[in-house]
Parts: structure tokens; C-alpha cells; sequence
């Protein structure tokens, strides 16, 4: 198959970067799309070019490092699909394909493809934790959790935090993101300790890196490869909400975790 | 009162306000619907109806709430789309969800949309400017003849079409955010999700058409003119 890539390229944080058009030949559609970029790069390398910077780890779909903006679409054109599990079957021959980075004011572009996703990581850091007890480990089962009450944990918590749905959101706002992370602790005993705690830290650092509002476009879930559901952001809404009005903790000062430039 | 200052500084917070807001404003808009309904009931009906508005002590304390809601609603809402656009000021080169520029854009429009029309609606109906000529005429039980006033204005089909054009834009309005306002306020449950999906398009035609009919059965001779007057415009 043969095609046309257009690509972001951009030195350093402070340029001004541009499409950069790179055709490729004779390509296997089994290839994946991070392969074919893969090429692109083994060819720009014999030539002595700089190759391009992209994002990457598992190329299993389970890690959420690749991104990218494949046509528009964060992970592609694809449904549930992230970038690396992208196949160049999914395209048509000739198509000319761009790829931009994820684009939100909160996840400057570090160099090409990468851009800097650390606001989620410190939204992970204000709350999205756990305190267990060290030791021996606990038997199995010994704390019961209702069947329905752990597959709706469990779909939550197949967030992989790769960012698409803020890349997706016109807003750039990480409602998805924070409300599958609040849901997955919220719904299980473990997380019943820190549970206001965390959805006032986790939202309130989600404002703080500069995310934009939800305003009801749905874009995040649509891009989601892992289909983390829209209703999560209302129940994300219900626990912030709950813990304004009643809770203890949100009399304490707010928690911002520290800038590290 | 820390509490609720903290809230107001988050952005779920200001969804709240927005949500609670619009839903104020809303029942407005439904209590506004079923008084003018009266107009089918009989000319005595509605203008009873607006009299007992008129000489009501709540009057203006209810009409000073609803601007102050209005103006918080406004408020919010560019404050809100400020910090959105501040978020994402670089835009993708190729835009693949092709529909997203209209609805992010839509809300925001058809919220000036509503603005304009409330404006012109109350300038022009309420205020009376343009149908000075029409303000001195009484009902029989000695009332302001609200009933021909509505009726002669919407018997020429320049104001029925400025008003249904400002309907559409209040059914686009409404229509899209409903749900949100759901979402906002923490209520949206995939449990009651086919039932919370239905009301906003059930409740916006039951408002679009309900003020709709209105106009429209003016215009059609429906209603019998009280007030003979030559009518308006084209």
C-alpha cells in the first residue's frame, strides 16, 4: 500500500513546527501505524535527517503511552483502538494521512509527536491512590465486594490515562480521565478512607493545570479507546458535589501539588 | 459561606451554577407557557390572568430575581467559555469530528440568540414600544385587552415569524443542554439515561410548539380579534 504522511514536525517546545509531507511505499497493510513511522524513521536515519519523536512502550494497547492525532481523531479513525494497535488495513490506499500531537494548552509539545502529559500524573499524585497496610498480604476475598459494584470498578479503572479525551475535547478539559479515576476507588471498600479527600484534590488540581470545562460535547468518550463511559462524568459531578457541601474536607485548605518544571 | 465560595472557583462548580441557573430561568419559561396557554381559555381568562400579575406585590421582586438570575447565568457563561478557549488555543490543522466546531460554537450562539429575543420580546410586548396605539384599549370587565393585543400583532405574518424564529433558537438552546444539566448536576445515571434522554427533546417541543401555537393561531384567524385596528406591516 502507498500513501502520503503528513507530520508534525517541531524541534523544541519553543518553535513554531509545521506538517511535513513524507510519502511511503510498498507498505504491508499488517503493518501497524507506529511501524510505518518506525520506517519513515529508518529511512529519514540512512539519510542522516533528524527522525521524528513519538510516544510509545507496550505497541499492546494496554499502557497508554502512544497518542498522536491520526486525521483529526485521537488513536485514528478506529473505535476502541489505541495508536499502536492502529493497522494500515484500517486505511485506504493512496489516502494521505495526517498526524498531529494532542493539542491542549495544558500538554505543551515537547519535541515532533510528544507532547508533556504530567498534568494528569499530578492529578494521580493529589488523589488517586490508596493507603494499604504493609506486611504480609491479606487473604483472598476476605473483603466482599457485590459483583455488579466491581465490574463497574473495574470498567473505570481500564482508563489506561493515555489523555485522548483531552486531546478530543474542544475544551481540552480531563472530566473523563479524573471521573474514571474518582469512580474506580470510589465504588470499591478500599477507597471508602480517602474518599472525599480525593475527588476535592483530584477536581480541584484538574482546574489547576488548566484543563477547560466540560461542556457537554462528548468528543472524550467517543475517542476513549478504552470506552470509558460518558455517565461516569455525572457521577464524577456527584461526588465532588457531595464532598462541597458535607464534607469535613473541603474546610481544609486546597491541596495543589507543586510545580516541578 | 467558605464552602460555597470554593465551589463557585471550581469548574464543576461553576457547571453547577449554570445548571441551577438555566433551571430557574426554566421553570420561568413553564409558568410563562401555562399563563399564556389561558389565551384558548377566553379573552376574561388571559386578562385576568395578566391583571392579577400586574397588581401582585411579588411582581417585581420575582421580575429583579429572575434578572439577577439571567445576569448570573450570562455572567458565568462567558467566564466559562473564557477558560475554554484558553485551554485549547492551538487548533488541529485537519478537524476529524466534523460536527464538533458547530455544537461548540451552537451553545454559546444560540444562548446570544435567546439574549436577543428575550430583549426584543420584552421591548416589544411587554414595554409595549411599536404597539403604543393598542395600550389604551380595555376588555369588558375594564382589564387591559392583553388578548387583543397579542392577537393584532400576530395577525400580520412579520411578527409570528420573529417569534417563531426566536422559539427555534430557545428549542436549539434547550435542547442540547438539557441533558447537560442532568450531567451538571450529578443526576445523569445510565439507569435513568433513556429516560433523561427523552425528556429534553419532549420538554423543548412541548415548549417550542406550546408557544408556538400562539402566533400561529393568531395569524390563522383561530382567535377572533378584539381590537380592529389596520394591521401591521406587510
Amino acid at each position: 500500500m502507498n500513501f502520503t504522511f503528513r507530520i508534525w514536525r517541531q524541534r523544541t517546545a519553543a518553535d513554531k513546527g509545521q506538517l511535513v509531507a513524507y510519502p511511503v511505499s510498498d507498505i504491508s497493510s499488517d503493518l501497524s501505524f507506529l511501524e510505518v513511522i518506525d520506517t519513515i524513521n529508518e529511512t529519514l536515519s540512512s539519510r542522516g535527517e533528524e527522525t521524528i519523536a513519538f510516544d510509545m512502550d507496550c505497541r499492546e494497547g494496554i499502557c497508554g503511552a502512544c497518542s498522536l492525532v491520526i486525521n483529526g481523531q485521537p488513536h485514528g479513525p478506529e473505535k476502541e483502538t489505541t495508536t499502536c494497535q492502529l493497522y494500515m488495513r484500517h486505511f485506504s490506499d493512496g489516502e494521505t494521512i495526517t498526524v498531529e500531537p494532542y493539542r491542549a494548552d495544558s500538554f505543551p509539545v515537547i519535541r515532533d509527536l510528544v507532547v508533556d502529559r504530567s498534568p494528569l500524573e499530578r492529578i494521580i499524585q493529589a488523589g488517586g491512590y490508596i493507603s494499604v497496610h504493609t506486611g504480609e498480604a491479606g487473604d483472598a476475598n476476605a473483603t466482599l465486594i457485590p459483583k455488579h459494584q466491581a465490574e463497574l470498578a473495574f470498567e473505570a479503572a481500564s482508563c489506561i490515562g493515555c489523555g485522548a479525551c483531552v486531546a478530543a475535547c474542544p475544551n481540552a478539559s480531563a472530566m473523563l480521565f479524573v471521573a474514571a479515576k474518582v469512580t474506580q476507588l470510589a465504588l470499591l471498600p478500599q477507597g471508602q478512607p480517602e474518599r472525599l479527600h480525593r475527588v476535592i484534590r483530584m477536581a480541584e488540581t484538574m482546574d489547576h493545570e488548566g484543563f477547560g470545562n466540560c461542556s457537554n460535547h462528548y468528543l472524550c468518550a467517543e475517542a476513549c479507546p478504552k470506552e470509558i463511559p460518558i455517565s461516569l462524568i455525572a457521577r464524577l459531578n456527584r461526588e465532588f458535589l457531595a464532598a462541597a457541601l458535607v464534607g469535613q474536607e473541603f474546610l481544609e485548605p486546597p491541596h495543589h501539588s507543586v510545580h516541578h518544571e | 459561606m467558605f464552602r460555597l465560595i470554593r465551589l463557585l472557583n471550581t469548574s464543576i462548580g461553576k457547571k453547577l451554577l449554570m445548571a441551577v441557573t438555566g433551571t430557574l430561568l426554566l421553570l420561568f419559561v413553564i409558568g410563562h407557557l401555562i399563563g399564556n396557554l389561558t389565551i384558548f381559555m377566553s379573552q376574561n381568562a388571559l386578562n385576568s390572568y395578566a391583571h392579577w400579575l400586574q397588581v401582585n406585590p411579588m411582581l417585581w421582586p420575582v421580575r429583579l430575581g429572575l434578572i439577577f438570575i439571567l445576569l448570573l447565568h450570562i455572567y458565568t457563561a462567558v467566564k466559562l467559555t473564557r477558560s475554554n478557549q484558553h485551554a485549547r488555543r492551538t487548533r488541529y490543522q485537519k478537524s476529524g469530528f466534523h460536527h464538533s466546531l458547530f455544537f461548540s460554537k451552537h451553545i454559546v450562539f444560540s444562548g446570544l440568540g435567546v439574549l436577543l429575543f428575550i430583549i426584543f420580546h420584552i421591548n416589544h410586548l411587554t414595554l409595549g414600544n411599536g404597539i403604543s396605539e393598542l395600550l389604551p384599549y380595555l376588555d369588558p370587565k375594564g382589564n387591559p385587552d392583553i388578548y387583543g393585543r397579542v392577537i393584532h400583532t400576530f395577525s400580520t405574518p412579520l411578527y409570528p415569524l420573529l417569534y417563531l424564529l426566536g422559539l427555534i433558537v430557545l428549542g436549539f438552546h434547550l435542547n442540547h443542554i438539557l441533558r447537560g444539566v442532568f450531567q451538571s448536576l450529578g443526576f445523569y445515571h445510565d439507569n435513568y439515561a433513556p429516560f433523561l434522554d427523552f425528556l429534553a427533546p419532549a420538554l423543548t417541543a412541548i415548549m417550542v410548539i406550546g408557544f408556538a401555537l400562539i402566533p400561529l393561531a393568531a395569524l390563522s384567524g383561530l382567535l377572533t380579534p378584539t381590537i380592529v385596528l389596520p394591521p401591521y406591516g406587510p
